[in-house]
């Protein structure tokens, strides 16, 4: 059975639960989206997957860990390259994330 | 000059033989790319100045005989890191993004002196089929500017047809290595998961990517693959295998040999009549070879599209949910608390296809996740449908695309018949090779060969009876009317 259309504001909440803004426009363009998705479960699950296992995975290797030993990989410098904003301590800088109710955000 | 009439094994005869130098090879290609290649759009970033070092390192110590990748232009698709230039996945998100370390392939292609002159265009974070979801806008097929040039690795499919460089790497999750080069007249090699690390190539379905090559011709392709494939510590699913010469054999031929034609491809509605053609001259091609052509059962192909597009958008929103502004990529400029800044920072940084991708992939990922089960239930069935043919034939052969290039402006889905044809391979982790297959409305059309998992040697092989009977490759995209 196809599950009824998701309504704008169940769109808008996922959007903004995967950290996206989509305008007025994109999310009623996205809510058609869904029902072609939901049709794609329906065609799959009339094959009768019950007894089926799924494969999650690429192929079959079994991860091990490799052996515990110190090794240099990249600078402190290196690593820092990319980041957006930092101070001169090598502090990555983001907006506070505790809200201080007097003072506000 | 373009070298779009010499091979990865024509210019290594002149480099040993020192009738050309690897700086002079270089200053060719980049006269080129920054010249008249220039509307083609293959690059993002070229890598000059590293580039320079390793030709000259190359021409300082001589090229031997067998030494093939040594000093050979060549262009990694930008969504695999390296070191010495910018990776950008032609994303807005990683537009000044430095990787700290190379991708193993990067590393591995050094050591054997390739020549890397620069990073090509793709889809963004090879989401798309044409380039043309790119930050930095489409690429353009040499062929003809009017249709697309394929994608996800569409700038490498446009630098290697239009000769820019010998050869390309290219990631291929859903075809986006084999469905460009079936756009533009080139090999191109999806190898067996696992075979090639994926350290370094900036994920998009993680259980369905991989790293090849694509290239004018298969002996090409056979080199560039035999170098790639590596175990790698790095990356959990690599296969920790014996490397192969895949050149050794490769003209071994195919007496004896069982092809299988798909009973649920032929005369499929998507698959164009001058298609059929192409596959028909290619049967009798190989059983004049000595081969057995037989029909075989795929019972879920027509399947894959719609569990292909499951899994893409569930792993997809994944592989994307790390891009948050914080450590690294772009970040908004104006934001009052962390809830503002990931939000603008994601819905500014990243394109329209990405966006839809990241929701529809949000949603299959939370609550019940039945489209994720029952897609993974759906993959068993097609992986085990493959399985079982092999029980019968030693390669497959299908149409690459069901006819040529499409115009542009189709969106950001392939074709349903397209992602049938080539994502089924994918989903059961297998090899398959994209060859040209001839030409429609002048355009360039594929055919593949499909092998089992570590199959390699087979398809090549087999690529190559095809390849010395028809000689597509010899036909360029200028000869063609193209630019």
């Amino acid at each position: 059975m196809t599950k009824e259309y998701l309504s704008i504001e169940e769109v808008e909440r996922l959007a903004l639960n995967s950290k996206i803004a989509l305008t007025d426009t994109e999310l009623v363009q996205m809510q058609a989206e869904f029902a072609v998705l939901d049709a794609r479960l329906d065609r799959l699950n009339a094959l009768g997957l019950d007894d089926v296992k799924p494969t999650y995975f690429g192929n079959d290797v079994k991860s091990v860990l490799r052996e515990d030993k110190p090794q240099q990989n990249q600078t402190r410098e290196e690593l820092f390259r990319n980041v957006p904003e930092q101070d001169a301590t090598d502090y990555i800088i983001v907006p506070a994330m505790i809200e201080d109710e007097e003072a506000g955000a | 000059m373009s070298f779009q009439n010499e091979t990865i094994l024509t210019l290594h005869k002149k480099l040993v033989n020192k009738e050309v130098t690897a700086v002079e090879l270089l200053d060719e290609a980049l006269a080129y790319i920054q010249g008249e290649a220039a509307k083609f759009n293959s690059f993002v970033t070229l890598n000059e100045e590293a580039a320079r070092k390793q030709a000259e390192l190359v021409d300082a110590e001589g090229v031997q005989e067998g030494e093939y990748l040594k000093g050979i232009p060549m262009a990694i698709k930008d969504n695999i890191v390296t070191k010495d230039v910018r990776t950008t996945a032609s994303s807005k998100m990683l537009e000044n993004y430095e990787s700290p370390f190379d991708a193993t392939v990067v590393e591995n292609l050094i050591a054997a002196g390739a020549v890397i002159v620069g990073k090509s265009n793709l889809d963004e974070f090879a989401m798309g089929v044409s380039t043309e979801t790119s930050y930095f806008g489409a690429s353009v097929n040499p062929w003809n500017s009017e249709v697309s040039v394929g994608g996800s690795s569409g700038g490498s499919a446009a630098a290697v047809s239009s000769g820019e460089v010998l050869y390309a790497l290219g990631t291929d999750t859903g075809g986006s290595i084999r469905q460009p080069a079936s756009f533009t007249n080139l090999v191109g090699v999806k190898p067996t998961y696992g075979l090639v690390s994926r350290f370094g190539a900036i994920s998009s379905v993680s259980s369905l990517d991989t790293v090849g090559p694509m290239t004018k011709t298969v002996e090409e392709a056979a080199i560039v693959l035999q170098t790639l494939a590596s175990y790698d510590q790095r990356d959990m699913t690599s296969l920790n295998v014996k490397k192969q010469n895949y050149l050794e054999n490769i003209n071994a031929g195919i007496q004896g040999l069982k092809v299988g034609i798909v009973k649920e491809l032929v005369g499929h509605k998507g698959i164009a009549s001058e298609m059929e053609e192409i596959m028909e001259n290619a049967v009798k091609i190989l059983q004049d070879a000595g081969a057995e052509v037989k029909e075989i059962s795929l019972p879920h192909i027509n399947y894959s599209t719609d569990t292909y597009a499951i899994l893409n958008r569930g792993e997809g929103v994944s592989s994307l949910q790390r891009y948050d502004g914080i450590r690294y990529g772009y970040r908004t400029e104006n934001y009052n608390n962390l809830e503002e800044l990931y939000v603008k920072t994601r819905t500014e940084g990243f394109g329209d296809e990405a966006k839809r991708r990241i929701v529809l992939g949000t949603y299959i990922t939370s609550g019940d996740k039945a489209h994720y089960t029952a897609a993974a239930k759906v993959r068993t069935l097609i992986k085990d449908d493959f399985s079982k043919a092999f029980e019968d034939v030693d390669v497959i052969l299908t149409p690459m695309t069901g006819t040529h290039a499409f115009k542009l402006s189709k969106g950001a889905d392939a074709s349903e018949i397209d992602d049938i044809l080539a994502t089924g391979i994918n989903l059961a982790g297998i090899p398959a090779i994209a060859v040209p297959g001839g030409f429609i409305n002048d355009l360039p059309a594929g055919i593949q060969f499909i092998g089992q998992a570590l199959g390699e040697e087979k398809i090549f092989q087999t690529a190559k009876v095809y390849e010395n009977a028809t000689k597509y490759y010899e036909t360029t995209a200028e000869m063609n009317g193209g630019q």
